[in-house]
């Protein structure tokens, strides 16, 4: 529990350190966060300010993290290529793709049209390609999931209560479309977060 | 191969170079980071956690908490005595080791 003397930029570095640790082992994660935050403990805001800087950006610190663990499993094959260079060398290059890059777009994309080929069952098979990538957290996942959900429902909830209709189509039909139309945007958020994750952070 | 050369070296080496540090003194997270990232042994704070997992493992480091002096309660790092062995191993092999790399690789006046 944050003691309320924790500044607010070390709760929200700490926040940021486990939602990127997340594709790392809870053991491994635990260890990372632990450490961290044992290290900006007691620090006030400047000397807080000044140490995150030099911890450097969460999402480097997990792609180094995850490299390591990876290479680990991979140990004992001295040419194997699968230690990304980008994380090792000692500067913040880009994020390791731990996919092929072209995969979660097709996911992505493959959720945001798949009704429009196949009805509700091609949405359904993006969802689950998009489940499978490594680019998005659980918590990006879940809500992609949820979403086209809660659409459904409070759109439901809205046209039983209001009796509202639109160019000749009830409001529970308007719910249903807006429902299956809304992965076009739920599919361009996981995109926009995608891109995020791609892209190094500014020094 | 020749941009990874750097990775594929330091990889070699890293976890050597963490028990070389403990052996001067039990270490903390940070300070060990500090230490390793200043040479370009490794990019983060990230990468040492899971080596110091590792070495844990391995038997060759241990750990224990201590109260400092500001308040907060740090975990050190220290090395076993199999760490010791290991580290000692590690310094009986290197000298050799880049001596025989300098003859076989030669200078760019030597080896064509």
């Amino acid at each position: 529990m944050p003691d309320p003397s924790t500044p607010g930029i070390t709760v929200a570095y700490l926040a940021q350190l486990e939602e990127s640790l997340r594709p790392l082992s809870a053991e491994t994660r635990r260890e990372i966060v632990a450490g961290v935050r044992e290290e900006l403990q007691g620090l006030n805001d400047g000397d807080a300010r000044q140490r995150i800087a030099e911890l450097g950006d969460p999402e480097f610190i997990a792609a180094t993290a995850l490299a390591e663990t990876e290479s680990d499993r991979g140990a004992g094959d001295p040419t194997s290529a699968r230690v990304p260079l980008a994380v090792t060398e000692a500067s913040p290059a880009a994020a390791t793709p731990r996919e092929p890059g072209w995969y979660p777009v097709v996911a992505a994309v493959t959720f945001m049209f798949g009704s429009f080929v196949v009805p509700v069952f091609g949405t359904i098979v993006g969802l689950g390609a998009v489940w499978f990538s490594k680019t998005w957290t659980r918590t990006e996942k879940l809500i992609a999931t949820l979403a086209p959900v809660a659409v459904l429902v409070v759109g439901g909830l809205v046209s039983l209560v209001s009796g509202v209709g639109l160019g000749g189509l009830n409001g529970w039909h308007l719910a249903v479309i807006l429902a299956i139309c809304s992965p076009l945007a739920i599919g361009a958020w996981l995109l926009w977060r995608a891109k995020r994750r791609w892209t190094p952070a500014k020094a | 191969m020749s941009a990874d050369v750097g990775a594929q070296l330091r990889k070699g080496v890293v976890e050597s170079c963490v028990l070389g540090q403990l052996a001067l003194q039990p270490m903390y997270g940070w300070q060990l980071s500090e230490m390793l990232v200043g040479h370009g042994m490794i990019a983060s704070i990230g990468t040492l956690y899971p080596i110091l997992s590792r070495l844990r493992a391995q038997g060759l480091v241990s750990t224990y908490d201590e109260e400092s002096a500001a308040g907060p309660v740090r975990k050190y790092y220290e090395l076993t005595e199999a760490g010791t062995r290991q580290l000692d191993n590690f310094r009986d092999q290197w000298i050799p080791f880049t001596a025989a790399v300098r003859t076989l690789i030669g200078t760019d006046d030597t080896n064509a």
